[in-house]
């Protein structure tokens, strides 16, 4: 499991990747997208990513419709916007710089001791 | 599995979902896509394998519980549903908060309804005091502003330098108005007033005696806001012989009639026409005129008299321009002097001051004013006044709510338990003390109203109804209203929010009877006691200094003096045949004419004597009389003789002087006899000494007095016909003297003032004043004694058990009452130390404004220290006794 804080300053990334990769999506199955993806690692309570989600369309990131494929649930669709597009390039230029840090960091190193 | 527990999900789901909608702040979609979102867990899990109970609860476990929903919903919608919902929530709980603390207070109110009454009625009392003081104060300071050029009106007054001292005349010169009008451009306008003492005015048949005739500069209308109902203002008073009338005036003379045109005929040989009438002064001016003739028409008949620097009987106004200061025109009025004026007796000289008109009713006490003036002193004594009687009745509000604190001790602490801050506590008792001030400034608006008439009655004014109603006094009584619930609540609510609710209930708790409450509460009582004793001992001492005034001798018999006030201008010739026919009346004693009686205006003249150069002139007081003055007026010669018939008549008019005089003169009253002595006009010698005697009022030293002997009367001065009657009835004679009086001076009313009567007017400001003090150091000890009384009745309640147990011991009642009051009474002696002192100083202070005063005696701190003791005893062994008498038996019952 992920720590809240993790799991907060993750979470506009990844569900703004999903959507930008898999086009409209609905919260039970970016949750599920999400456990799948990780091997069950990150398992959002549906509690915390709905606002999560209401919070990104009013940020103008994503926009939300209501849809019912045939012989399906009536659901609530979330699709990315360009605005949220430009957002997750920022936010992946920003997780590859801390990612390459955080690599060379803790990289085969000479050791110290 | 039993179709009874069967699992019902679509019932499991909609109770999930009104759980969910109640704890959350979520929309109806968001709630859709929550329940969908379960929905497709649950399908996922059944496909699995999972029965449908347990993927439900797997299902709703993975959604969230209700508070992870609800803080991540409660995060999203903080700026909008969040805040609107906590607004509304917000909102219903401060009001079911108020409704509760309205109750709780409204039912502690009932239940205490005693101490409420004392409470408010205490608080009512003193508002309404207040609120009365207040009406007075407002009109003191409201004279003479409704002039709408107020601000730029000032009186030149003369301070009139002679070699024996300042003369602080409020009259000047007739050239003074149009020298400054000339010189200083700053000066507008200007307008003098020259004032009669007493004008006979005849319509028709019927004759009357004026004495608020005044001629005046037809400027007076564009200076004071005299406001005219008929006529011009700037041509009214334009001629000589016009003549303004105020309303009431011309109803009295004219009835119905329209009066302009009318023509009154004055001094019983002028005509006067009438060119205007005004509106009834207000009463907020420090002169008030009945008519006003135009100032041409004196300047008509007195060519002399007018435009020169003396006799100084013209009362100046002047209208500076906007910008100009008194004080910049005050300073070049030397200079203007020096150079107009032809001042020619050596060591006299003239200084001219500049009042502003606002500050004449208050501030200036001049030798001749036109009114009788406010003092501003007194505006201070009853602001004192005011705030003392407030904050006694303050006092008991916090008295008794903090000795009654325990009794709201339970509550506080249920309250604590429940949450509640201490600042919510202190709110709530704030607000109760707002409730019972807010009650009480209504009462006290309503015992005002029930006061007014009386209060104007004891003060003079004329305060109306509509003056209690109006903006700023309502104003006023809402600041009153909050200043008092702050004054008396804080305290209390400090007190009353800082109970430990473990102490409360563990029943340790002694709240309101610590050692710091107890202090202060006795403290307060102290206080009141003090202030009330400083007022009431302050009240006597006054009211002996005017009784002082009252019963000491005055040096000449003012009882059975009856003045006849109406011989004028030519009619005085008559006084002779008058003289006569009058002495042969039984009941008179006898007759004597003057220029002035006591306790009237006296004249200052120019006398040389014995031992002066031959330019060198003194002031002094002349009495112009005839034969038989000092008589009728039982006075005492210390030397010398009487005026007598053919030695002090004809050619030779001598003169009496008082010891005053004659010490001040360096003589012995042996010595004086004899000496020359002489006016500007005539010379004579001095015939005898009169023992002192007061012809002005008491709170002035007798000064030096020459009496003259005049048959015929002097100038323009009125001349008083002084008639001692024999018997006490007075009044049975007064018939028979208009009977002689309409016989010999026909065509003039018969005019007349008991002597005694007249020179206590002089007293009637002090009387007012001791009046109203008495009965303000009255209320403010009541209040305090309702304070007491609620006191005592905590005590005596408080000590039930107490008082039980020592009567079952064998203690008597008058054991028991002496225990209960002797605490207080101990106070009451202790506030009776403070306030002697303060009260001695002070009103010793107030004494040094006599020239003749009362020693304060001690006696009189005895009897007030010594009451105020009575009374407390009587306020608390009410109580004391009603404790003691008490059936130990039900005081018992519950131990």
């Amino acid at each position: 499991m992920l720590s809240k804080s993790m799991t907060a300053a993750s979470i506009n990334a990844i569900i703004l990747s999903l959507l930008e990769q898999g086009g409209e999506s609905y919260g039970y199955l970016i949750i599920k997208n999400v456990r799948e993806l990780s091997g069950g690692a990150i398992d959002w309570p549906a509690g915390s990513l709905y606002p999560v989600l209401h919070r990104l369309k009013t940020e103008g990131l994503v926009e939300s419709y209501w849809n019912q494929p045939e012989g399906e649930r009536r659901r609530r669709y979330y699709r990315i916007t360009a605005k949220g597009r430009q957002a997750l390039s920022a936010e992946k230029s920003q997780w590859f710089t801390v990612h390459n840090l955080l690599i060379q960091l803790w990289g085969p190193q000479p050791s110290l001791t | 599995m039993g179709t009874a527990t069967q699992f019902d999900l679509e019932a499991a789901i909609a109770t999930w979902c009104r759980f969910l909608a109640s704890a959350c702040a979520l929309s109806s979609d968001d709630l859709d896509e929550l329940e969908g979102h379960l929905r497709d867990e649950m399908d996922a899990l059944v496909a699995e394998g999972m029965p449908q109970e347990m993927a439900f609860r797997e299902a709703r476990r993975r959604v969230g519980d209700y508070a992870t929903v609800k803080e991540a919903y409660d995060q999203l919608y903080w700026r909008k549903v969040h805040h609107e919902r906590r607004l509304t929530e917000e909102l219903s709980i401060r009001l079911t908060m108020l409704n509760n603390y309205l109750k709780i207070a409204l039912r502690n109110l009932r239940r205490q309804a005693g101490y409420t009454f004392l409470n408010v009625t205490g608080l009512a009392v003193g508002i309404a005091c207040c609120l009365l003081i207040l009406l007075y104060v407002q009109d003191e300071r409201a004279f003479d502003r409704y002039h709408k050029q107020a601000d730029h009106i000032v009186r030149a007054v003369l301070d009139l330098e002679t070699p024996t001292g300042t003369n602080a005349l409020t009259a000047g010169p007739a050239a003074l108005a149009p020298t400054i009008l000339a010189e200083i451009p700053e000066v507008e306008r200007a307008v003098r007033f020259y004032h009669p003492s007493s004008v006979p005015v005849r319509y028709g048949d019927e004759p009357f005696q004026e004495e608020a005739f005044f001629f005046a500069d037809s400027s007076v209308f564009g200076i004071f806001d005299f406001e005219l109902i008929a006529g011009n203002p700037r041509t009214a008073l334009a001629t000589p012989y016009s003549l303004v009338l105020t309303e009431e005036t011309a109803h009295r003379y004219f009835g119905a009639d329209d009066p302009m045109g009318q023509v009154l005929t004055v001094n019983d040989s002028l005509q006067f026409e009438v060119t205007g009438i005004v509106a009834d002064i207000p009463a907020q001016s420090h002169f008030r005129f009945d008519f006003l003739a135009s100032f041409s028409s004196w300047e008509a008949l007195v060519p002399s008299l007018v435009d020169t620097w003396s006799p100084h009987i013209y009362y100046t106004y002047l209208l500076l321009s906007p910008g100009t200061t008194a004080e910049a025109v005050e300073a070049r009025l030397p200079q203007l002097v020096e150079e107009n004026a032809n001042l020619t007796r050596p060591g006299w000289s003239f200084n001219f001051q500049l009042q502003p008109l606002t500050s004449i009713h208050l501030y200036s006490h001049r030798n001749d004013e036109l009114g009788s003036n406010g003092r501003v002193e007194n505006l201070y004594l009853f602001g004192v006044i005011a705030v003392f009687i407030l904050l006694i009745a303050c006092v008991n509000f916090m008295n008794l709510t903090t000795a009654r604190a325990g009794n709201r001790m339970q509550e506080v602490g249920m309250r604590k338990v429940l949450g509640a801050h201490r600042k919510q506590l202190a709110g709530q008792f704030l607000g109760e003390a707002f409730l019972l001030s807010f009650a009480s400034v209504a009462l006290a608006l309503g015992l005002a109203l029930l006061a007014l008439p009386l209060f104007n009655t004891l003060s003079g004014k004329t305060g109306a109804v509509a003056d209690l109603l109006s903006g700023p006094t309502l104003l006023a009584l809402i600041v009153i209203g909050l200043v008092v619930g702050l004054l008396a609540g804080t305290y209390p609510a400090f007190v009353l929010s800082s109970f430990r609710p473990l102490a409360v209930f563990k029943g340790g708790a002694q709240v309101g009877r610590q050692r710091g409450a107890i202090v202060l509460r006795k403290g307060l009582v102290v206080f009141q006691f003090a202030v009330s004793i400083f007022l009431i001992s302050g009240s006597a001492i006054v009211y002996s200094q005017l009784d002082y005034m009252r019963s000491r001798p005055l040096g000449f018999a003012p009882e059975q003096v009856v003045v006849l006030s109406g011989l004028k201008g030519s009619q005085l010739d008559l006084y002779e045949t008058l003289k006569e026919e009058l002495g042969q009346l039984a009941a008179v004693e006898g007759v004597a004419a003057s220029n002035g009686v006591p306790g009237r205006q006296n004249l200052g003249l120019s006398i040389q004597t014995e031992g002066m150069a031959e330019d060198e002139w003194r002031v002094m007081n002349v009495l112009f009389v005839d034969l038989g003055f000092a008589e009728a007026y039982q006075m005492d010669m210390v030397a010398g003789r009487d005026f007598a018939e053919g030695r002090d008549t004809d050619s030779t008019r001598n003169f009496i002087l008082n010891e005053t005089a004659v010490a001040n003169l360096g003589w012995t009253p042996q010595e004086a006899v004899g000496k020359p002595f002489a006016l500007t006009r005539g010379r004579g010698e001095v015939v005898g000494v009169v023992r002192d005697f007061h012809y002005a009022a008491l709170q002035h030293r007798v000064e030096p007095l020459a009496i003259r002997s005049s048959p015929v009367a002097f100038g323009s001065a009125p001349l008083y016909v002084s008639l001692r009657i024999s018997t006490q009835q007075a009044n049975r004679v007064l018939p028979q003297l208009e009977a002689v009086w309409n016989s010999i001076v026909p065509g003039r009313p018969f005019t007349f003032f008991f002597l005694n009567a007249d020179f206590d007017r002089q007293y009637r400001a002090e009387d007012q004043l001791s009046q109203l003090v008495s009965i303000f150091a009255v209320l403010a000890t009541l209040i305090a004694c309702l304070g007491l009384f609620g006191l005592a009745a905590h005590t005596a309640e408080q000590r039930t058990k107490e008082i039980g147990v020592r009567k079952v011991l064998g203690a008597s009642v008058s054991g028991i009452v002496a225990l209960l009051s002797k605490d207080f009474l101990k106070l009451v002696l202790l506030g009776f130390a403070i306030a002697t002192p303060i009260s001695y100083f002070a009103m010793h202070r107030w004494l040094d404004d006599f020239a003749y005063r009362v020693e304060i005696a001690w006696w009189i701190f005895l009897i007030v220290g010594f009451a105020a003791l009575i009374i407390a005893l009587l306020t608390v062994s009410y109580q004391a006794i009603r404790a003691a008498t008490l059936d130990p038996v039900k005081a018992l019952r519950y131990e």
